[in-house]
């Protein structure tokens, strides 16, 4: 039974034997300070999108706004006192808001589009995914990149962006600078992408197979709308079919993570409620509520929202900013070969 | 069966992963006979050390640190080598 226990309940923390006044005491501060964040970064990231308008105020996406905020404050209280008195907090939002924002990120998986991919189309995915994955891993070796470093680099890329990031790095086990050095580089690489996307790829070919490239190629839920947005309803439903389907593979990827980093098969319980609640979602009516559906989606965002301001506010600004480099030419190597072969092969 | 070195290294490590190496390794690097390597790995641990390597950390994030420590050790909870220090049990 114990060993069941691992690989279904993993604990970061262990509550036995713990006395509730003081770790209320410890905690409350930094945990509504994260939560306070996660809950405006929402609402700052669509006032930019207003202010802005375009394809650059999608620049405004809330998990960004959510690590670059936790970044700024980090910079300002550095390791002062203040700092030492959020740490418990920060630490514990991350700890209970992972599970919440990880199952209701199950609403993205909508299985009726993940059973209308063509199979031949859906092999391409997984190959694509793989193969990403392992340049990321092989020669961000060479390049001295950190074995945590690459894992979460892998994942962002070849799975669906910051989530994945947020979602993998307790299991990766990665150090809070890694985590965020990864989360902004993400980003970076999805700007580059989307705009690679649109203002080049769109051109070469045919809206099917463009179609295909963004759900293949483009992080981040947000900047795959933002790609797919010049097609018609239909392709941009395959597109998002695709980018569904990526999200549906951590499922996969972080057993095979914790297996690979620890010889240990690690299936926490609430991925196994992130696939129910998406199964419940696709084929129960609840979806089809709109008050329902934007509460669900606002308790996903502000969860996820939450856990990345509070990654930014335990990690060195200026560390993150000063190694982004070499990682940010790793997954663009990735991208590019990876790219190639897809242009190849169709 | 387990080393205090193991238990130490076990907290290292997961300290290192929720507070960044720096400051994990920061944190230990005055306790006397306790050599630590820049992957967390400890040499040199008994039960005293294991003591002082959580009193360091709790003093860090307070309760919080003792649940993270707690998760960190349950593979070594139950043997009965090691003698864990009263806020650790």
């Amino acid at each position: 039974m114990g060993s069941i226990k691992e690989v279904f309940f993993p604990s970061q923390m262990n509550f036995s034997n713990v006395n509730i006044g003081n770790l209320l005491k410890d905690v409350w501060i930094g945990f509504l300070l994260s939560l306070g964040l996660g809950y405006s970064a929402p609402l700052i990231a669509a006032w930019g999108k207003n202010a802005v308008g375009g394809h650059a105020g999608n620049l405004f996406d809330a998990m960004v706004v959510a690590i670059l905020i936790g970044l700024l404050i980090r910079m300002i209280i550095g390791t002062s006192k203040t700092y030492f008195k959020v740490l418990p907090g920060i630490l514990m939002a991350q700890v209970f808001f992972i599970p919440i924002g990880i199952i209701f990120y199950g609403k993205s998986l909508n299985f009726k589009l993940l059973t209308e991919i063509n199979p031949l189309v859906l092999l391409g995915l997984v190959g694509t995914m793989i193969l990403t994955f392992a340049i990321i891993y092989f020669v961000g070796r060479k390049f001295g990149l950190g074995e945590k470093l690459c894992f979460l680099l892998g994942f962002g890329s070849a799975v669906c962006g910051a989530s994945a990031i947020a979602m993998t790095s307790p299991f990766v086990e990665a150090e809070p600078d890694d985590t965020a050095t990864a989360l902004v580089l993400n980003t970076i690489l999805t700007v580059i992408t989307t705009f690679f996307m649109l203002t080049f790829v769109l051109k070469w070919l045919a809206p099917e197979l463009y179609a295909q490239a963004v759900g293949f190629f483009v992080q981040q839920t947000g900047f795959c709308k933002v790609g797919l947005s010049p097609l018609e309803a239909p392709l941009v439903k395959a597109g998002m079919a695709l980018k569904s389907m990526r999200v549906a593979l951590l499922v996969l990827y972080i057993p095979c993570v914790t297996f690979i980093l620890r010889r240990k098969i690690v299936l926490p319980w609430f991925l196994l409620v992130f696939v129910a609640f998406g199964l419940y979602w696709t084929y129960s009516d609840i979806g089809k509520n709109k008050a329902i559906s934007e509460l669900a989606g606002q308790i996903g965002t502000i969860s996820l929202a939450t856990v990345l301001a509070s990654v930014g506010m335990n990690a060195n600004f200026l560390g993150v900013f000063k190694k982004l480099w070499v990682p940010l030419a790793v997954s663009l190597i990735a991208f590019a070969v990876g790219f190639g072969i897809f242009m190849t092969i169709i | 069966m387990a080393t205090y070195n193991d238990v130490i290294s076990a907290i290292i490590k997961k300290q290192m992963s929720i507070i960044g190496s720096n400051m994990a390794l920061k944190s230990v690097k005055d306790i006397a006979g306790l050599t630590v390597a820049q992957d967390g790995t400890a040499t040199g641990g008994d039960a005293a050390k294991l003591t002082a390597v959580v009193a360091s950390y709790e003093k860090i994030a307070g309760t919080v640190a003792l649940m993270l420590m707690k998760g960190a050790i349950a593979p070594y909870a139950n043997d009965s080598g090691i003698v864990l220090p009263a806020n650790l049990k």
